[in-house]
């Protein structure tokens, strides 16, 4: 099962989400991190260095991940509150710029979805500084984790599934001298329906999940093979792709009875090619 | 539907850039510094950008026009390419645009006026002898002309420059613009066409085969002169009948005498280009199939592919004279090349060469 990973930095940040997604605590010391149907959320604590440490301990021991999206307050000069969706995320320490491939607008789509009016399609530049900033400018907002995390998340995923959602915490008439926790709540329910869309939408990559079991059923006969039969790094090499082919042409993978007497990983990487060059290809 | 338009900030205000964005007033409009920022970053994905593309829009630096390999030619001896865009809207199983680039989105770069005066540059270098420019390359030439409209201040160009030949290669029926002038007499129309069964099970989102064939017959008839590209050639069991079929319906329905050219070529991918494409189409029967990796370029079993080639030379000269005739490989079995012209202009293995080149960024 394929689990969208929300990620953020502060505790206010993470509850609306936990409570919006119905998540169960993992039980892990030193990492704050909960889960749910599809969904889990790992919540890093501030700062860059922080983010990629959690996050690459929550992928050694939570599965299935293969999705992120970095959720929280940032500043700018923009109406508090309002919703963006990251056009690109800027390391403004190394320079470095990502740019996420967004989800298609709706095809009604004006500046919000009239079918659903609570979800965002304002973006904008996110850029991550190191120290809280008192800069507000309108051609972005600031943060201090979304680099972070794309950095640590792109190790695991492409950039289609590493998406940032920020929701404006100050700007010019509200300076982060006035901010106030108490605020991070009902600004963080309302990305829910921002996030909900883009979950749906990595969801609705059919092509991902059909890739993914592909590959895992070929993976696990693979694993099976080997273990009866001693194969050589090349020849495992080999036996992954003579599999991928076969389940490629022939919709199934052979039983492992299929592949008789398996002594020898010789004649079995000889049998498949046979299968294979026998195959009848026609439209 | 394009919903997200990344813009050079360096061509934004050009005129075609701005026209090319009022054709997307709902989109998403990102500013970025140069177009290998997006196209070229990492962790990408191109079978689900290829879903959901991006148009980006940028100016195109260096060298635009660039000799062909030696050997590709549809028998010129001046051969140049360029590439106005990189991608193309259609999802061919075979293309090795998915494993050249890291990026399923499309670039169009909007200084149209900087190829042609490279083009102009170019035919200057040699007055005496036709040059030929082939825009095919990286791009349907055809497909995006409503949104580019590329094709049109192309076709004001090159009618200027009678010492120069273009190519517009391409599987798309967006002739329209085509249909409404007078033919260009220095340019080719060259379409792609492949057995229906092969295109509806490999060629995603183009015209089927007969719309190809209907536009193919508009545009003879309109006087426009065209070209017809088998390339690749994939293997079946019953290939000899699909191919068979393929040619006996398209010389059918078309004026032979006047067919510019006729090329052919086998399904050939440079080899990290084909691993790459294997990891983004695991499941792919194409790419599963038996083919040599042993080499540079991975292809069919030699064997297999000349007796291929071999036949399908045969039943394409049938119907045309050699001189129109262009293989892409030599083709030595189980049929003799007919005109040993032809055969020696065409022993390099010219388009697989150019399939190795980097991306033309």
């Amino acid at each position: 099962m394929a689990i969208t990973c929300l990620v953020t930095a502060m505790t206010a940040e993470s509850k609306p989400l936990i409570e919006a997604f119905q998540l169960k605590p993992v039980p892990q010391r030193g990492l704050s991190a909960w889960v749910g149907n599809e969904v889990c959320l790992l919540q890093t604590g501030m700062g860059a260095q922080r983010a990629a440490a959690r996050l690459e301990t929550l992928m050694s021991i939570l599965t299935g991940i293969d999705a992120f999206i970095n959720i929280g307050i940032a500043g700018g000069d923009r109406p508090i509150g309002q919703v963006l969706l990251a056009s690109s995320v800027h390391d403004h320490t190394t320079g470095r710029r990502w740019y996420p491939h967004l989800p298609p607008l709706p095809t009604t789509a004006l500046a919000t979805d009239p079918a659903n009016p609570s979800v965002t399609q304002e973006y904008c530049e996110v850029v991550s500084v190191a120290e809280p900033s008192s800069e507000y400018r309108k051609d972005c907002v600031f943060d201090m984790e979304a680099a972070a995390v794309l950095q640590a998340a792109t190790q695991y995923t492409d950039l289609s599934r590493i998406q940032c959602v920020k929701v404006v915490s100050d700007n010019p008439q509200h300076p982060i001298d006035d901010f106030s926790v108490k605020n991070v709540g009902p600004w963080m329910r309302s990305t829910i329906p921002t996030v909900q869309m883009l979950i749906d939408w990595l969801a609705s990559q059919e092509y991902k999940n059909t890739t993914d079991t592909f590959k895992t059923q070929v993976h696990r006969l693979v694993t099976h093979i080997t273990e009866l039969c001693h194969h050589s790094a090349t020849e495992t090499h080999q036996l992954r792709r003579l599999l991928e082919r076969y389940l490629a042409m022939y919709g199934d993978l052979p039983s492992i009875e299929a592949l008789g007497n398996l002594d020898s990983s010789k004649r079995l990487l000889k049998h498949l090619d046979d299968q294979l060059l026998s195959y009848p290809v026609n439209y | 539907m394009i919903s997200t338009l990344y813009i050079e900030r360096e061509i934004a205000e050009h005129p075609r850039t701005q026209a090319i964005v009022q054709r997307f007033p709902k989109s998403r409009q990102i500013s970025i510094d140069r177009y290998g920022d997006v196209f070229n970053q990492p962790a990408q994905d191109f079978r689900q950008q290829k879903q959901a593309p991006a148009l980006i829009l940028a100016k195109k630096h260096g060298r635009r026009v660039l000799p062909t390999p030696p050997g590709y030619h549809i028998g010129g001896s001046r051969n140049y390419y360029f590439s106005h865009m990189l991608n193309c809207v259609y999802d061919c199983r075979y293309c090795f645009l998915q494993g050249m680039y890291r990026s399923g989105n499309y670039v169009v770069f909007a200084n149209f006026d900087d190829f042609f005066s490279d083009i102009r540059a170019t035919c200057e270098e040699d007055t005496q002898t036709p040059s030929w420019f082939f825009s095919g390359y990286d791009c349907d030439s055809l497909a995006l002309n409503p949104v580019t409209a590329f094709t049109d201040e192309a076709l004001n160009e090159f009618e200027r420059l009678p010492n120069a030949r273009l190519e517009l290669r391409t599987k798309s029926t967006q002739i329209r613009s085509l249909l409404k002038r007078s033919p260009v007499s220095n340019v080719v129309v060259a379409y792609s066409l492949s057995p229906s069964a092969i295109a509806e099970a490999h060629e995603h989102k183009t015209p089927s085969l007969e719309k190809r064939l209907q536009a193919l017959q508009e545009l003879q008839q309109a006087g426009w002169t065209i070209g017809l590209r088998f390339d690749p050639i994939l293997a079946a069991d019953n290939m000899q009948t699909l191919y068979g079929d393929l040619f006996r319906q398209t010389f059918s329905a078309l004026d032979v005498d006047s067919i510019h050219s006729v090329s052919l070529g086998p399904f050939r991918l440079p080899k990290p280009f084909y691993k790459r494409m294997i990891r983004l189409y695991p499941e792919s029967q194409l790419l599963a199939q038996p083919m040599n990796t042993k080499t540079a370029m991975v292809g069919y079993p030699a064997n297999a592919e000349q007796d291929m080639l071999g036949f399908c030379q045969q039943e394409i000269l049938k119907y045309i004279q050699p001189h129109q005739f262009f293989p892409c490989v030599s083709i030595t079995n189980p049929v003799q090349a007919v005109d040993s012209s032809v055969t020696s202009a065409t022993t390099e293995p010219a388009l697989s060469a150019s399939l190795q080149q980097e991306p033309l960024s």
